[in-house]
């Protein structure tokens, strides 16, 4: 993915290759590994804002509307695993709890939003709850949640995206959004006032079993 | 006339903003293309919806375009068509395109491109064959003209996910909004 840059967006031509139906090569000839650049965060932003508006004008409840999102995320997670392990040119996936979950805040992260996610944490006392926390999630920017949605977040939609990869990857888990307001306590001291986006990650127990399993 | 210095306009505007990969956004557009094939029947229902999708993303991005592109006032429907397809879409989607083919009256004329960020990894099955997949773009273009007082109707005549060789959006002009000052007392 370092590769990626702007001069990149260029197919690679090969002279001659055509699909039986026209000129244009057809999907599976295309390269998977090539990146294809980046276009404008306003035009995308501007999409997913009239995704989320879609989305609230066909279900009933702010709850009903996080699970659309997540949904819609969902279909994104599954593509992008296949398309990154593809990319990386790895023959495997990986199989281990904590490798997985480093994958998805750093390699899925990397691809997703072109940084890592900013930490990676484990709920104490439980062995199948964790958490990734971010301050400013992308799909956040320019949104802003009336007061009446309470603790609706628009990241849900990057949850799901989650889901979708640990779904795929064998890893069943529940993945929700939240957002904390930060109030000074403990070690969110630094930032106050910002709330902050926690992806709440909760494998189901048969991920834990074949971990003891792996451990020998 | 400086007419060379469009694309340089275009590359500048591109460098000049923000980016998130693109991958996101065909994956995104994807997935919401995706539902909406989901939620109503006929593909013309979709291709409908994604239209007046991009209407409401045009008007919106216009101010954007505006406010960042350093574009003065288009004189002519010419220079209109050139700066969407030499500013506006490298600005917006990071790829040129060109002005095709004009029509007699010359009101109507080609917006033609070869890549398209929307459409990465999609493909087109049987049942959607109706579908032009990436008819947002259409909207947005009428939104963002509306907004600087030209009524104009878009629509896809060809789409690589098609078959066709190349993407082409043709542009009517239908009329010039008149700019009429607030209603009220004098």
């Amino acid at each position: 993915m370092q590769s990626r840059s702007r001069k990149s967006l260029m197919h690679d031509s090969v002279p001659g290759s055509s699909s039986p139906h026209g000129i244009t090569k057809n999907i599976l000839e295309m390269s998977l590994n090539q990146a294809r650049g980046e276009v404008n965060m306003d035009a995308y932003l501007v999409l997913f804002s009239e995704l989320v508006s879609y989305c609230r004008d066909r279900v009933e409840s702010v709850m009903a509307l996080q699970e659309k999102l997540a949904q819609l995320g969902y279909r994104i997670g599954r593509r992008a695993l296949e398309l990154i392990l593809a990319r990386e040119k790895v023959s495997r996936r990986e199989t281990r709890l904590l490798n997985m979950l480093n994958f998805i805040a750093s390699t899925l992260w990397n691809f997703l939003y072109g940084k890592q996610a900013d930490c990676l944490k484990k709920v104490r006392d439980s062995e199948l709850e964790y958490y990734i926390e971010e301050a400013e999630p992308l799909v956040n920017k320019y949104i802003s949640v009336p007061a009446d949605y309470g603790h609706f977040n628009c990241a849900s939609f990057s949850a799901g995206i989650i889901n979708g990869v640990l779904d795929s990857a064998g890893f069943p888990a529940e993945v929700t959004a939240k957002v904390l307001a930060r109030n000074g306590d403990e070690d969110l001291s630094q930032q106050q006032g910002q709330p902050l986006t926690i992806y709440y990650i909760k494998f189901e127990p048969e991920v834990l079993e074949r971990e003891k399993r792996l451990n020998g | 006339m400086s007419r060379p210095s469009l694309q340089a306009l275009g590359d500048a505007s591109f460098a000049r903003s923000e980016h998130v990969s693109a991958e996101l956004l065909a994956l995104t557009y994807g997935s919401f293309v995706r539902q909406l094939v989901q939620d109503y029947e006929s593909p013309s229902d979709v291709n409908a919806q994604l239209e007046s999708i991009g209407y409401n993303m045009g008007v919106r991005l216009v101010d954007d375009f505006l406010a960042k592109s350093n574009i003065s006032h288009c004189s002519s429907l010419a220079k209109t068509a050139e700066v969407i397809a030499k500013v506006a879409f490298k600005m917006f989607l990071g790829v040129s395109a060109t002005v095709g083919v004009w029509s007699q009256d010359k009101k109507t004329f080609g917006i033609v491109f070869d890549d398209n960020p929307l459409a990465e990894f999609a493909e087109l099955p049987e049942e959607c064959a109706g579908l032009w997949y990436s008819n947002v773009l259409c909207g947005v273009i009428r939104g963002a003209l509306e907004m600087v007082n030209m009524k104009v109707e878009c629509r896809f005549e060809r789409c690589r996910l098609r078959g066709d060789e190349c993407n082409e959006i043709r542009v009517s002009l239908h009329e010039i909004l008149v700019e009429q000052p607030p209603k009220g007392e004098d």
